[in-house]
């Protein structure tokens, strides 16, 4: 049984100006706890991103676009129109932040790349899955632990079937996912289970990530995580243990090889504990 | 003039898998000079957001006043804000925004009145009022109409 206190909404909203809590708020705090309390307590600017996280996250705009059009039965947009897609929301990115490219990048290599893995999104089964879209990039909200604020996340896609809800979270990366990538990655979509199951709580869920290989002949990987009741109660109890930890304000950097894109790492330096 | 219309849904999940959701959508007339003043009128666009996302909110947390139509109760046609379809009465849970605004799009490409089209077939008024089932089979018959098929308004 998961321990409780009262009103954890309210208890948020001090510490984060939020009165929920996101995947991606806990899963920077197990990163690196300082680099949560940069982001979404002191609110600090972040002027710096990383291409991959730019290039991921516009991928994933063209991608919504696709199935937004489609879902409200457009004609398939061709791979032109999810550039702009693409580009459209690379250049908001932009705007917030320096995009900070990688060694031999550059807009060009950007294109070349974003164009191959949307034609093969486009080519591939996902783009046209067997049963009925009933969400895009759909935002669900709603207790899942006792004594925790809300969980929001943010699906990318749900698909029902006669017998199920399949919950997808598309993923850009360099090669193909491992047999142990699943694994690691599990949680995210178990937290998401937790309030997909809501929606059609009568049919069992599928957890589903693709993953886009960004490679000269990208591939569209469908790496399934088992919806297992005992692993959601553990990812829950892991999410319950974070929370407490962010409330007793224990905060301290994590020094990784990530640190050499982290944001924050004027401040990072500067902190005194 | 220039209309603006905004829409907001938000659902909030319950325990023991229940739900509720509100929607609100407001439409405003402004100046057609707005047209040539992008940043203003963006301005004026998020400011129709911030209030919509206020109001959402608020009836969410349960201030509402009851049977306002703008929100989702736990039975289809039967609004009551701030209810919980939770586990004493499990009740079809209501359209994704994702269904929401694929139906409001379609409407709008065929030119149809979509608030005729909803009271006809499921007796409500707004799309938000419908299940996912009903989204689902709603979105698949309006895509099957040809386009300036439907009842123009």
């Amino acid at each position: 049984m998961i321990a409780s206190c009262s009103e954890p909404a309210a208890s948020a909203v001090p510490l984060t100006g939020r009165d929920y809590l996101s995947f991606t708020s806990l899963s920077t705090y197990r990163r690196c706890p300082l680099a949560w309390r940069f982001r979404y307590v002191d609110h600090l600017p972040e002027d710096r991103i990383r291409s991959s996280l730019a290039f991921g996250g516009a991928i994933h705009a063209a991608i919504e676009h696709w199935f937004r059009g489609t879902l409200a039965g457009e004609l398939e947009p061709g791979v032109d129109e999810l550039l702009e897609a693409f580009w459209a929301a690379w250049h908001d990115r932009q705007e917030e932040a320096q995009i900070d490219y990688a060694q031999g990048e550059n807009a060009s290599t950007i294109h070349s790349l974003a164009s191959r893995v949307l034609e093969a999104f486009v080519a591939s089964g996902i783009a046209r899955p067997a049963g009925t879209v009933i969400g895009v990039e759909e935002e669900l909200r709603g207790p899942v632990i006792p004594g925790v604020p809300n969980l929001l996340v943010r699906v990318d896609l749900l698909v029902e079937t006669d017998e199920r809800l399949i919950v997808v979270d598309f993923k850009t990366a360099k090669c193909r996912w491992g047999p142990t990538s699943a694994e690691e990655q599990a949680e995210q979509l178990l937290l998401y289970a937790t309030l997909a199951k809501r929606l059609v709580p009568e049919k069992s869920l599928q957890l589903q990530y693709v993953v886009l290989t960004k490679a000269k002949s990208p591939a569209v990987q469908v790496v399934t995580v088992p919806a297992d009741a005992q692993r959601i109660d553990r990812t829950l109890r892991a999410a319950r243990n974070v929370w407490q930890a962010m409330q007793a304000g224990h905060v301290y950097p994590v020094p990784s090889p990530a640190c050499r894109w982290c944001p924050f790492r004027r401040p990072c330096q500067n902190w005194r504990g | 003039m220039l209309k603006l219309n905004v829409g907001l849904s938000r659902k909030v999940g319950e325990a023991n898998y229940g739900s509720r959701g509100a929607s609100v959508h407001l439409e405003l007339e402004v100046e057609s000079t707005l047209a040539a003043d992008a940043k203003t009128l963006q301005e004026r666009i998020r400011s129709l957001f911030r209030l919509a996302r206020s109001a959402v909110d608020e009836e969410l947390t349960g201030h509402a006043s009851t049977g306002s139509p703008s929100a989702n109760g736990p039975s289809n046609g039967h609004p009551s804000s701030g209810s919980s379809n939770g586990a004493t009465r499990p009740a079809p849970r209501p359209a994704t925004a994702s269904q929401v605004r694929a139906i409001h799009a379609i409407a709008g490409r065929l030119s149809l009145d979509l608030t005729g089209e909803l009271r006809s077939r499921y007796g409500v008024g707004y799309p938000e009022q419908l299940s996912i089932t009903q989204a689902s089979e709603l979105i698949d018959a309006l895509k099957a109409q040809p386009a300036g098929n439907g009842s123009h308004r």
